[in-house]
């Protein structure tokens, strides 16, 4: 079960420290989004990358689509990695969507984990009027959906290889599948809608584990009023506004990414 | 930007890592209706739908900084006027002066777009029938194997409940071949006892006659005794013997057996003044001697229950036999016949006798069930119990109606 769970979700594990660090990427990406945070943290921390089922490298034959259907599915991988390799006192460090998964992961085996870092969180991307603003309407997730097929047209589901004729020419359909972090546009397209339909805005008084939330600037996807109603409602929340822009601070502005969960963290432990 | 670059036939922007424009061709200013300098310094992003924006956080801005360019991205822009261009966007990371920029080209591909968009729904609905083929593939697999189970279930209870109805069958036919031995070795074995009591009681009656005085009486009244139970294991044998089937496959006309009858009890007949008016007899398949046995009796009995007026002269008997035909949905329900058939004959045999009260109607077809006592009327008891047993090997039903002094009616249903 414990190596089956490490191959299906590509888990790497590295570093000097002995508090495990789980990073956990965001939707339309894999465990490489990481590359430039991990090298500040290795010495001093045991570093957990993964992918998600249906992300990356994993072993996509274990994708089951009711599993996936809800973040919950996506929760239960976290924890079943936390499961296999034993991990105690973990800080959890979750890009956008990973948020909300390293939250449900929390609320439901707080055991595991010590401190949550989330990186651009929205508890839900439609917007709920009156009074909520996520960012999104129904219309613009279905033009997502629409451009995500545009966009893997290429990409070979099942039936791609007799329709589009690419059986003589195979390389074409990796290519495009490596083209991108995410690869089948099936499961990608399940991933967005259970990412961008979600509404886990009555989960966050659960929390019990304190956690740090980073805003970006001009961020369209975590505005800053979502990250301040994550802030208001997260009962052991801190909330840091950050100089980046984007939805990406770990990949465009990873020095001012690690200073603040370096200072969060140290004062974690002073407290 | 030279020249050159304003005049390509496709849109360039640069912009920094961060997103913001420093450059654009003309051919962009053309597709988004802004000038050049109202674009530098604002968000790339800026110039995309909001779905694009997110697809662009999500799966575009990785990829430039993870690999350093992203190719055949499809992406809707957004003009000044809110008009929306389908691109089809190449890009790629340089490091210039120290600074990474972002080279984007793109060409706009509104046909292109709708063809992709149409084999994109051809797709899935091909994609969507294969499944369809599959479930019910399934589906048919399930219930093939489900069926097959069921079947091969039903078949083993039908086997075992065949294998003990051939037990039972052996068995009762066993027991009826015991049963019927038994008759007849009973009545040869009973006869013999009585015919040496009914012989040396009349040797003692010509040859001790003045010895025996009044005893002469009782001797007779122990021969009749004698006689009358000769006469009940005749019977006895008789109806052992309608108990085994005969052959009633081939037509038999009825009137003939009838008059056979009526030749047999012509005395009986003349005797009692009787009168019989019978109507045109349909032929019937069966076995004419059984069937001459059923009339035999149900004449015999109209003729013996005869009624006395009120001045106790005997009332001449009048029998009739009629026949009609019933449809199996009209029968009677408490007439239930042994074989199913569309159609039935129904023969009447009704007389001016006696009658009898209905609620005893179930009796009088049993065995040694008698209604009246026997110095009234003569007889064993048996004769209905043999014409309910013929009927039932001709696949019929007998029943009866009546009221006490007001004759009886004998239903007598064979199936056509």
């Amino acid at each position: 079960m414990h190596e089956g769970v490490l191959k299906r979700n590509n888990v790497k594990v590295f570093g000097h420290g002995t508090q495990p660090m789980l990073f956990a990427h965001g939707f339309g990406c894999d465990q490489h989004m990481w590359r430039f945070l991990t090298p500040a943290f290795e010495d001093r921390y045991r570093i957990v990358l993964f992918d998600y089922v249906g992300s990356g490298k994993s072993d996509k034959t274990a994708y089951d689509p009711n599993r996936y259907g809800e973040l919950t599915g996506y929760a239960q991988d976290v924890l079943d990695i936390c499961e296999a390799l034993q991990l105690t006192n973990t800080i959890f460090v979750g890009h956008s969507v990973s948020s909300m998964i390293g939250l449900l992961a929390a609320i439901q085996q707080p055991r595991y984990f010590d401190q949550l870092i989330l990186i651009g969180p929205s508890p839900r991307y439609l917007n709920d009027q009156p009074g909520y603003f996520g960012g999104f309407e129904q219309a613009d997730i279905d033009e997502l959906l629409s451009l995500m097929d545009h966009n893997f047209i290429g990409w070979a589901n099942s039936l791609a290889p007799a329709i589009m004729g690419n059986a003589d020419r195979p390389g074409l359909g990796k290519e495009l599948t490596d083209s991108f972090c995410s690869t089948d546009p099936v499961i990608m397209q399940q991933f967005a809608r259970a990412t961008l339909l979600s509404d886990n805005r009555r989960d966050l008084s659960y929390l019990q584990i304190p956690a740090l939330i980073l805003q970006c600037a001009d961020d369209i996807i975590a505005p800053q009023p979502v990250g301040e109603y994550m802030h208001q409602h997260l009962p052991k929340s801190t909330l840091r506004y950050m100089k980046a822009t984007g939805h990406c601070p770990h990949m465009s502005a990873p020095t001012e990414t690690i200073e603040l969960m370096d200072d969060y963290l140290t004062h974690a432990m002073v407290a | 930007m030279d020249d050159l670059v304003d005049q390509l036939p496709c849109g360039v922007i640069l912009f920094t890592e961060a997103g913001y424009i420093t450059q654009i061709n003309a051919t962009v200013e053309d597709h988004v209706g802004y000038t050049a300098a109202e674009l530098e310094g604002q968000p790339f992003a800026n110039l995309l739908s909001l779905a694009s924006r997110l697809f662009y956080q999500t799966h575009i801005y990785p990829l430039l900084t993870l690999k350093g360019r992203v190719d055949e991205v499809a992406l809707t822009l957004l003009s000044r006027s809110n008009q929306r261009t389908q691109i089809l966007l190449n890009a790629l990371c340089r490091e210039v002066d120290g600074q990474r920029l972002i080279y984007c080209a793109y060409l706009p591909l509104d046909q292109r777009h709708l063809f992709e968009a149409e084999l994109i729904q051809a797709r899935k609905a091909a994609e969507q029938a294969r499944q369809a083929v599959e479930e019910s593939e399934a589906r048919y697999r399930a219930l093939a194997a489900e069926l097959e189970e069921r079947v091969a279930e039903r078949t083993q209870e039908l086997s075992i409940a065949n294998s003990n109805l051939h037990y039972l069958n052996a068995d009762l036919k066993r027991s009826n071949e015991n049963l019927q031995q038994f008759a007849y070795v009973a009545s040869h074995d009973l006869q013999e006892p009585l015919r040496k009591i009914q012989s040396f009681s009349d040797m003692l009656k010509t040859q001790y006659a003045t010895e025996l005085g009044e005893g002469t009486a009782l001797l007779e009244r122990m021969q009749l005794a004698a006689s009358r139970m000769s006469m009940l294991i005749k019977d006895l044998l008789a109806f052992s013997r309608i108990s085994t089937r005969q052959n009633t496959s081939s037509f038999v006309q009825l009137s003939t057996v009838i008059n056979a009858v009526l030749i047999d009890l012509e005395l009986a007949l003349q005797e009692a003044h009787a009168t019989v008016v019978i109507d045109q007899l349909p032929p019937v398949k069966g076995d004419p001697s059984q069937l001459g046995q059923l009339f035999q009796n149900l004449l015999s009995n109209a003729l013996k229950f005869r009624r006395t007026s009120t001045d106790d002269n005997p009332i001449s008997p009048r029998i009739r036999i009629t026949v009609c035909q019933v449809a199996a949905d009209d029968l009677p329900p408490a007439v239930v016949p042994a074989r199913t058939a569309g159609m039935y004959h129904r023969i009447d045999v009704s007389d001016n006798g006696i009658g009898f009260d209905e609620k005893y109607v179930d009796r009088i077809f049993q065995v040694f069930q008698r209604l009246h006592g026997r110095s009234q009327y003569a007889g064993t008891g048996i004769g209905l119990a043999i014409c309910a047993k013929v009927v039932t090997n001709h696949g019929g039903a007998i029943t009866a109606h009546s009221r006490p002094g007001e004759g009886a009616t004998f239903s007598v249903y064979l199936p056509v």
